[in-house]
């Protein structure tokens, strides 16, 4: 055998041998203390941290209730579903050509063409609005109002093809909040909850 | 694997304690620091993720952290009552002494690994996954500090 290798047995051997050996009386006494939290400890199906996690969900979806955010959220979900409808299965044209009668007195079934500066509201044409004014009502206002709601505007262009189009202006409903910093608040309590929680467990 | 990590504690109570032994000293403050170390794991048993590895490594990180809270040095000699043997018992004795004095002349570092592999009894690879090095980079770094060692128990015994 070759001496370096002789040498490094004899060595482990050594720190094996003389490894410390833990008084029995001090493994009595932690295994006690086990067996006696083992049995202290029972089923925890409702953790506080559980509890904690519910009430919490149901108060937010409380306050979100009682500011009619719940309903707001369908109807959006509604607009969206309905927006990917139109686009994904648009209204055919049914006639791309008309004839002069039909520009003047409209199609059969259809009410007439709008002017070129009206817009199609209740089936009724009324004047556009400026560009800083949107019907309230049925009459033109300056804008304001609820933030961040939708509006419905029929369009001018072909009959019977309508778009909804969005505020887009990214503000959240009822607060006014800036969406992006929302968002971004979100992103930072995640990251930070996530720190703590590394930072917890490094230091256990 | 489990989720109770400490579902059979005697063989973990050994192994922690060897460690611990081994990096301060066999004695009361090994003792306290092991029994510290598994009263923290009972307060925090929730943390253990069986996926992240065995309850063996997750007790000895407790271990290290609680050493390092303490800041301990104080390396305890040998029970008296150990020491007064005769024959096989008190070559032990004198050679466990050597080896105590050689260990501490060692770094941190090297203490740390020649610890957790003769102490805590763990595979380069559990070694590894603890101190977040490579199996091979352990088994070198081991090789090197127990060349240290031999280098320090040659130096005692020429004193």
């Amino acid at each position: 055998m070759p001496l370096y290798r002789r040498d490094r047995d004899e060595l482990e051997r050594m720190l094996q041998r003389s490894r410390p050996e833990a008084p029995e009386a001090l493994v009595e006494s932690i295994v006690a203390r086990v067996d006696a939290t083992a049995r202290r400890r029972p089923t925890m199906l409702f953790s506080p941290s559980r509890i904690f996690a519910l009430v919490l969900t149901l108060a937010m979806f409380g306050a979100l209730a009682s500011f009619g955010g719940i309903s707001y959220a369908a109807s959006a979900a509604q607009q969206a579903v309905s927006a990917v409808k139109r686009v994904s299965a648009p209204n055919p044209i049914v006639n791309a050509v008309r004839t002069p009668a039909q520009d003047e007195y409209g199609v059969p079934g259809r009410p007439p063409a709008c002017k070129k500066n009206q817009v199609r509201v209740n089936g009724k044409c009324v004047p556009k609005c400026k560009s800083n004014q949107r019907r309230f009502n049925g009459k033109c206002a300056r804008r304001g109002g609820v933030k961040g709601a939708s509006k419905t505007i029929i369009s001018s262009g072909v009959e019977g093809a309508s778009a909804t189009i969005s505020s887009g202006s990214g503000n959240l409903p009822f607060t006014g909040f800036d969406l992006m910093l929302v968002i971004g608040g979100g992103l930072l309590l995640v990251l930070v909850g996530g720190a703590l929680r590394r930072f917890s467990v490094n230091r256990e | 694997m489990s989720g109770d990590p400490l579902a059979h504690p005697e063989r973990l109570i050994r192994q922690v304690y060897a460690y611990v032994a081994y990096r301060i000293g066999a004695g009361s403050e090994a003792e306290d620091v092991t029994s510290e170390t598994f009263e923290r794991a009972l307060r925090y048993q929730g943390s253990f993720d069986p996926r992240k590895g065995t309850p063996l490594a997750w007790l000895l990180g407790i271990a290290r952290s609680t050493l390092a809270g303490r800041r301990l040095r104080v390396h305890e000699q040998l029970d008296a009552e150990a020491a007064v043997g005769a024959g096989d018992i008190e070559d032990q004795v004198a050679a466990r002494l050597d080896l105590q004095a050689a260990l501490e002349r060692l770094d941190e570092r090297d203490q740390e690994l020649i610890s957790l592999r003769y102490g805590a009894d763990l595979s380069s690879k559990q070694i590894g996954k603890l101190l977040g090095l490579e199996p091979g980079a352990v088994d070198v770094s081991l090789h090197r500090a127990r060349s240290r060692l031999r280098a320090a128990l040659g130096e005692a015994e020429r004193v």
